[in-house]
């Protein structure tokens, strides 16, 4: 009901948490809390106390069993099973066996005030205090509290059973009484009060189908004596009806009962004289949940100051909404914190959850973790999800805990990058043209303009173009769009990231001249964000040739098509120095094979990297049959061979609790290798139609192991006038 | 010891009296939500209170409603009564608040007839 399990999972058990039970006494011999009673444990009135003095109810074993009854085969176990329990009795001497209508345990104040003063000398994280009564105008608990509270101890205390509806007068029917428990009893009622520093709760019950008991007390808001508004901030709602716990023996609370004969099972007690388990309901069992809580909460984050141990299990409570009026104080449990139940239901999963704003510390910078959830794209893909990088991080919270950063989990995988099908649809439908006059060739295309409504001013794309001229040794050629032709082939239906595509729109130029049967050519480029400049050495024959290239290649927008510097709360950008070299064949007079591959040295800018090499590589071949035109392409995009990243990160707490940091070399390799095939068929239809059919396939996109395979296809029809 | 019924307020709803009560009086006719009984034996610097309440959650229909006690019988169980009541507090719901009874068991009666009974629970 309160979601422990998670705090388990993450190695919660309250273990070294010492956790005082101010109540009456506790049978350390119980089965289930052998181990759990410190030796320190004490009676603040033994002196006075009588032999035959003892709580038949069990009250202080049945609290004690839901904090920490021990992790077994027996029954049930407490929330913080490993936690250590310092068992103070202060019931008032033989008040606990007095009969009649003022019977049963009683607190005096000053034996509650000495039984607080005493945990805090023995070193208690967390007191708990099930019980209350009406408020009176003796400070001297309150004042102990307050001790505790200064001294960094929580107070958990319970917010009364108090709760009953405006009812008629027992006595004159024509009187109404008012309701009672509208907000909690004393000492609860000191929860957000002035000197409590923010370590006091006051805890109200749920029942097993999670509403608010009705005999519990609300959280009010500021009546009574020396009530605050503040307290229903600090007032949280835990299980308190059919709670299962450690009791007495059953000789002790039903000693009339006769002892079981065998066969018989109820209406009779066991014949052993240990104790035994029951069901209770009550505020004074939804306080040690709290406790409990707490103590799973300080062992698993020594780092958090008490205070905030409590701050995230008030602010990560499950609001408790009931739009109907409530039972006792007549109005709605509205969202978020209320006078009918305080902050809500205590939550444990969520109150061991990041909490707030989170962040790592990298190279001694404080960021968000935010920053680092970007998806697996270009030639790094998940490196960041890799063992070795990012997941070596711990970064914390509001609270200053420290979490390991799960980046397997967190970091979303890529999207394949499926060319957009409306640009190549209006590439398709836009206008062609192109004249040759001597050696000048011109060619001009304009794709078309797509008016969509819902964008004012709305640009037409821009247009394409490609001049060339040729001289006797050489020729110059610039343009906008499209590039330079290469020999090697490439997909069309799949984007490589960080790529220019066949719809850029930045200008190119290259010069080349022949020496001898080679040609020596120099060439530049620049789209947007994105330059590439470089040398090149080609023989071009008519059955076959080959070009080898040397570029720099610029990109100021992107990590090589994905996402690095921009992770640790820089700008993406990259640089390379690529190596390419490509060539083409006609074995055949109708069959043309073709390939290409680079190898590139990259730089990233901004960040501390060593060694980072890519590669990058198709095929492709291409044939003239009876059914028309068919072609294949194989290619692997730029991905990432070689390289680390390295960055100083704080990776973990030493055994003082002090954050560690190191330095880590991040493999920036991915974990897969995208490869794209593309076949395409181009055939004639009667009426001089251009029909085409182009199918692609890319597995482990973005270079991601795991990554879902993706498929494309593209058919179309043209006709030129 | 039996209290008498008030009859007052039967004879001004006057269903009541209908031969063979094969339509409940609108005292009688309501439909219950929720049923509970409770002693409250927190421990504290006064003591447990023992402080008893029965609630019996009904859909409002209007009429405001209290217990009228009836006594405790050999078997521990605590009898009321509905009766008609008049403030707004009596709507919707129908509370009986006492000091001193701890009863294992409560039935509630209306128009002489039992129309639920709640184990009393312990809230400590």
């Amino acid at each position: 009901m309160i979601s422990a399990s998670s705090a388990y999972a993450a190695g919660a058990t309250g273990n070294g948490i010492l956790i005082a039970v101010i109540d009456t006494n506790t049978d350390p011999d119980h089965p289930d809390l052998t181990g759990r009673i410190v030796s320190a444990s004490f009676d603040v009135n033994a002196a006075t106390r009588g032999a035959d003095d003892v709580d038949s109810e069990g009250h202080g074993t049945l609290v004690t069993g839901v904090i920490a009854a021990n992790k077994n085969d027996i029954a049930g176990h407490g929330i913080s099973f490993e936690a250590d329990i310092l068992a103070i009795r202060a019931d008032r001497p033989g008040s606990c066996q007095e009969t009649g209508d003022d019977g049963g345990c009683k607190f005096r104040d000053a034996d509650l005030a000495r039984a607080i003063d005493a945990a805090i000398s023995n070193g208690a994280r967390i007191i708990n205090l099930s019980l209350g009564g009406e408020p009176d105008t003796d400070p001297s608990l309150e004042n102990a509290i307050r001790r505790a509270t200064a001294a960094g101890v929580l107070v958990v205390v319970s917010a009364g059973n108090e709760a009953a509806p405006a009812a008629p007068n027992e006595d004159d029917p024509s009187i109404t009484d008012p309701a009672t428990g509208t907000s909690p009893t004393e000492p609860a009622n000191i929860a957000g009060a002035a000197g409590t520093l923010g370590r006091v709760v006051a805890v109200g019950s749920i029942d097993l189908n999670g509403v608010i008991s009705d005999f519990s007390n609300r959280a009010g808001n500021g009546e009574g004596l020396n009530g605050t508004a503040n307290t229903k901030n600090y007032y949280i709602l835990a299980p308190g009806e059919g709670v299962l716990t450690t009791g007495p023996d059953d000789d002790v609370i039903f000693p009339d009962q006769p002892t079981c004969s065998p066969g018989q099972s109820s209406g009779c007690n066991d014949d052993d004289d240990i104790g035994d388990y029951y069901r209770v309901n009550g505020t004074s069992f939804a306080a040690p949940y709290v406790s409990g809580a707490l103590a799973l909460m300080l062992d698993v984050f020594p780092n958090m100051a008490p205070e905030d141990a409590l701050a995230a299990l008030l602010n990560s409570a499950q609001d408790y909404i009931d739009n109907n009026p409530d039972l006792i104080r007549g109005e709605a449990a509205g969202v978020g914190v209320d006078a009918v139940s305080g902050v809500g239901i205590l939550d444990l999963a969520a109150a061991f959850a990041p909490q707030g704003a989170t962040s790592f510390t990298i190279d001694g910078k404080v960021q968000s973790t935010a920053l680092a959830i970007a998806p697996a794209e270009g030639a790094f893909g998940d490196w960041a999800s890799q063992p070795g990088a990012l997941g070596e991080l711990v970064f914390t919270d509001k609270f200053n805990r420290a979490y390991r950063f799960d980046a397997a989990a967190i970091l979303p995988k890529g999207e394949a990058r499926i060319a957009d099908f409306d640009q190549r649809a209006d590439s398709m439908a836009g206008q062609a043209h192109a004249f040759r006059q001597g050696p000048v060739t011109f060619s001009w295309h304009q794709a078309a303009f797509r008016d969509n409504p819902a964008i004012p001013y709305d640009e037409a794309p821009p247009a394409q173009f490609t001049a060339q001229y040729l001289f006797a040794s050489g020729g110059v050629e610039f343009g906008r769009g499209f590039g330079a032709k290469s020999l090697a082939p490439e997909t069309s239906l799949i984007n490589e990231a960080g790529a220019r595509t066949g719809f850029s729109d930045g200008g190119w130029a290259r010069y080349s001249h022949d020496v001898g049967d080679m040609s020596f050519e120099i060439f530049s480029s620049d789209d947007e964000d994105l330059a590439v400049s470089g040398i090149g050495l080609s023989r071009i024959q008519r059955d076959w040739g080959w070009r080898a290239q040397l570029s720099n290649i610029q990109d100021d927008r992107t990590a090589l098509g994905g996402y690095v510097q921009s992770r640790f709360g820089g700008e993406d950008r990259s640089k390379l120095s690529a190596y390419a070299l490509e060539g083409a064949w006609r074995p055949l007079n109708k069959l043309r094979l073709s390939a290409g591959m680079e190898a590139a040295s990259v730089d990233l800018p901004g960040v501390d990297t060593s060694n980072v090499w890519t590669s990058r590589w198709s095929i492709g071949a291409d044939t003239i049959t009876a059914i028309g035109s068919l072609g294949l392409v194989i290619a692997q995009p730029r991905r990432a061979e070689t390289g680390t990243l390295n960055f100083e990160g704080v990776t973990g707490l030493d055994e003082t609790f002090n954050f560690i940091t190191r330095t880590i070399n991040a493999p920036l390799t991915p974990s897969g290798r995208e490869i794209n095939y593309e076949a395409r068929w181009g055939f004639r239809l009667p009426g001089h139609i251009n029909a085409g059919f182009t199918a692609a396939l890319s597995t482990q996109p973005n270079h991601v192991e795991d990554a879902d395979a993706a498929s494309v296809y593209w058919f179309s029809l043209s006709k030129n006038w | 010891m039996k209290r008498a019924f008030p009859l007052l307020p039967l004879a001004l709803t006057g269903a009541c009296l209908m031969p063979g009560k094969a339509t409940p009086s609108p005292l009688c006719n309501f439909s219950i939500t929720d049923t509970s009984a409770w002693v409250n034996m927190m421990p504290g610097p006064g003591g447990p209170p023992r402080n008893l309440t029965v609630v019996v959650e009904i859909e409002d229909d209007g009429l405001s409603r209290r217990f009228e006690p009836q006594g405790v019988d050999e078997s521990g169980t605590l009898k009321l009564d509905v009766v008609e009541w008049g403030p707004k507090e009596g709507l919707g719901k129908i509370v009986y608040r006492t000091r001193g009874h701890q009863p294992e068991r409560v039935e509630i009666f209306c128009d002489g007839d039992l129309i639920t009974s709640t184990d009393v629970t312990t809230a400590q």
